[in-house]
C-alpha cells in the first residue's frame, strides 16, 4: 500500500477503539475500497502518489472517520445499558438493606458476579461486560482488606517469633497476595485499555468507592466488631455510591460522544464523592471530600496515563474532532 | 449545503437499502451506482456510506459476508434481510406521503 496511506490507515485504527475483531474488519473492508479507488484513479492516468494524495483528502481526517465508523458500531442500546448498570444496582440494594452482613447474601452476590462475568466472557465481551467485570475485581480489594487485617492480627507473632506455621503460611499468603493482586488488576485493566481506557475506568470505578468504604469501617471497629451500628451507618453512603455509579455508568454507554463520555466519567467521581461525602464525619467534611474526589478522579484516568503509556497520542485520548464528518 | 445534507441524513438508508433490493453489491459499488443512477446528484463519501452499512447490519436491516473473487481480491457484499424489507416498504411509505405533501404545497392544483 502507498506510504501516504499506510499511514492513514495506522492512524485509523488508533483511533477507532473497537473490539480488535472489529475493528480488523472494518479495515479490511476500507482497504478492499481505497483498493478500487486507486484502481479508477490509475485508469484515468493519475500517478501512484497523487491517486494517494487525493484518496487521502477524500476519506477526510482518519480521527473524523474513525469517529463516525465507532458511532455505529457501539451505540448502546437501552437493554444492554440496563444490563450493564444492573451489578451496581445489586449492589446498592445488597448495602442499602445490610444483607452483605449475611454469609448467604454476601455469598449468593459474590456468585452470580462472577459467573455472569465468566458466562459475558466467553460469548464475546458484549459492551454491558466491563462492570460486571469491575464488580468481580473488587472481589480482590476485599481480599486485600482480609489479607491487611491477617497481617496486622498476627504482627506481634511475627515480632515474637513464632514458628506456628498456620500463622506463617497465612502472613506469608497475606504478604504475596497484594503484589499478585495488583498484577492481576494491573493486567486485566491494560487488556481493557486496547479496546477502550474509558471502559477500563468503567471498569474499575466501584474500586475507590469499596476501598474508602472498607477504610471507613475499619476505623468504626473493624467487620469483626461486636457493634454493627457505627459500620452500618456507612452501607447507606456505599448504596448511594453505587446508585451514583449506575447513572454514570447507563450515562457513558448511551453517550455516542467521546467527549461525553470522557466528562461523565470526571462528573462521576464527582458523583460519588457527593454521595458519600458523610464518611469522613462532619468536622473535616469539605477537606475530606476534596481529598476523595482527587484520590477518585486519579484512580479513574489510570487507565488513560495506561493508555498513553502504551503509545497513544494525547489528543487522541479524548479523540477530539474538530470538523463532523461530511454527509456526502 | 447544510440543507442539502439534511435532507440526505433521513433519506440514506432508503437510498442503500432500495439498491441492495436488487442485488447483494459491496461499498465501492454502491457508491458508484448512486452516483450512477442520480447523475452525480448522490456522491457519498466513505464516512457517510460504511458507518451507514455498519449501522444497517448492526440493526439486522442488511447482512454482510465476504467473497474472494477469482482474482483473489475479497469484496464484503451486503443483502437486504427480511426485516430490511420491511424498513424499506416503512420508509418508502414515509418518503412519498412527505414528497406528495410536499407537492401540494410547492405546486398547488
Amino acid at each position: 500500500m502507498i506510504p501516504e496511506l499506510r499511514s492513514y490507515f495506522s492512524e485509523l485504527r488508533e483511533s477507532l477503539h473497537l473490539e480488535p475483531a472489529a475493528a480488523d474488519d472494518v479495515l479490511r473492508e476500507l482497504q478492499t475500497h481505497v483498493e478500487d479507488c486507486l484502481e479508477e484513479l490509475r485508469q484515468t492516468g493519475e500517478g501512484e502518489e497523487g491517486a494517494g494524495m487525493m484518496l487521502r483528502r477524500n476519506l477526510g481526517r482518519p480521527q473524523v472517520l474513525a469517529r463516525l465508523l465507532r458511532e455505529a458500531h457501539t451505540q448502546v442500546s437501552w437493554l444492554d445499558a440496563l444490563l450493564a448498570v444492573t451489578p451496581f444496582l445489586m449492589a446498592a440494594t445488597l448495602f442499602a438493606t445490610h444483607l452483605w452482613h449475611t454469609p448467604v447474601g454476601l455469598a449468593a452476590f459474590g456468585l452470580l458476579v462472577v459467573s455472569v462475568t465468566l458466562g459475558a466472557y466467553w460469548r464475546g465481551k458484549p459492551s454491558w461486560f466491563y462492570t460486571w467485570a469491575g464488580m468481580a475485581l473488587t472481589i480482590l480489594v476485599v481480599c486485600g482488606y482480609l489479607a491487611f487485617l491477617i497481617l496486622q492480627g498476627h504482627a506481634s507473632d511475627l515480632v515474637g517469633g513464632t514458628k506456628n506455621p498456620i500463622i506463617l503460611l497465612g502472613v506469608s499468603g497475606a504478604a504475596v497476595y497484594f503484589p499478585l493482586a495488583v498484577l492481576v488488576l494491573l493486567w486485566c485493566t491494560q487488556v481493557v485499555v486496547r479496546r477502550d481506557w474509558i471502559l477500563a475506568s468503567l471498569m474499575l470505578s466501584p474500586m475507590p468507592a469499596v476501598t474508602l468504604w472498607l477504610a471507613s469501617i475499619h476505623q468504626a471497629g473493624g467487620v469483626l466488631a461486636p457493634d454493627w451500628s457505627r459500620a452500618a451507618g456507612y452501607d447507606d453512603l456505599l448504596a448511594r455510591a453505587f446508585i451514583g455509579m449506575a447513572i454514570a455508568a447507563a450515562a457513558i454507554m448511551r453517550a455516542q460522544s467521546r467527549t461525553t463520555r470522557v466528562a461523565t466519567l470526571v462528573g462521576s467521581a464527582l458523583l460519588i464523592v457527593a454521595a458519600t461525602s458523610g464518611a469522613s464525619g462532619p468536622g473535616s467534611l469539605l477537606t475530606a471530600a476534596g481529598g476523595q474526589g482527587m484520590l477518585i478522579l486519579g484512580f479513574l484516568l489510570i487507565p488513560a496515563v495506561i493508555d498513553g503509556l502504551m503509545g497513544a497520542d494525547l489528543g487522541q485520548l479524548f479523540n477530539q474532532d474538530s470538523r463532523p464528518g461530511s454527509p456526502g | 449545503m447544510r440543507h442539502i445534507a439534511q435532507l440526505l441524513k433521513g433519506n440514506t438508508d432508503v437510498l442503500l437499502l432500495t439498491l441492495l433490493q436488487e442485488e447483494a453489491m459491496y461499498g465501492y459499488q454502491i457508491m458508484k451506482e448512486l452516483e450512477r443512477r442520480s447523475e452525480g446528484y448522490f456522491k457519498f463519501r466513505e464516512g457517510t456510506l460504511y458507518p451507514a452499512l455498519h449501522r444497517l447490519e448492526r440493526d439486522g436491516c442488511i447482512s454482510g459476508r465476504w467473497r474472494r473473487l477469482s482474482s483473489g481480491q475479497e469484496r464484503r457484499y451486503y443483502s437486504l434481510t427480511p426485516r430490511g424489507e420491511q424498513r424499506l416498504a416503512e420508509q418508502l411509505t414515509q418518503w412519498q406521503g412527505f414528497a406528495a405533501a410536499v407537492r401540494m404545497i410547492t405546486e398547488p392544483a
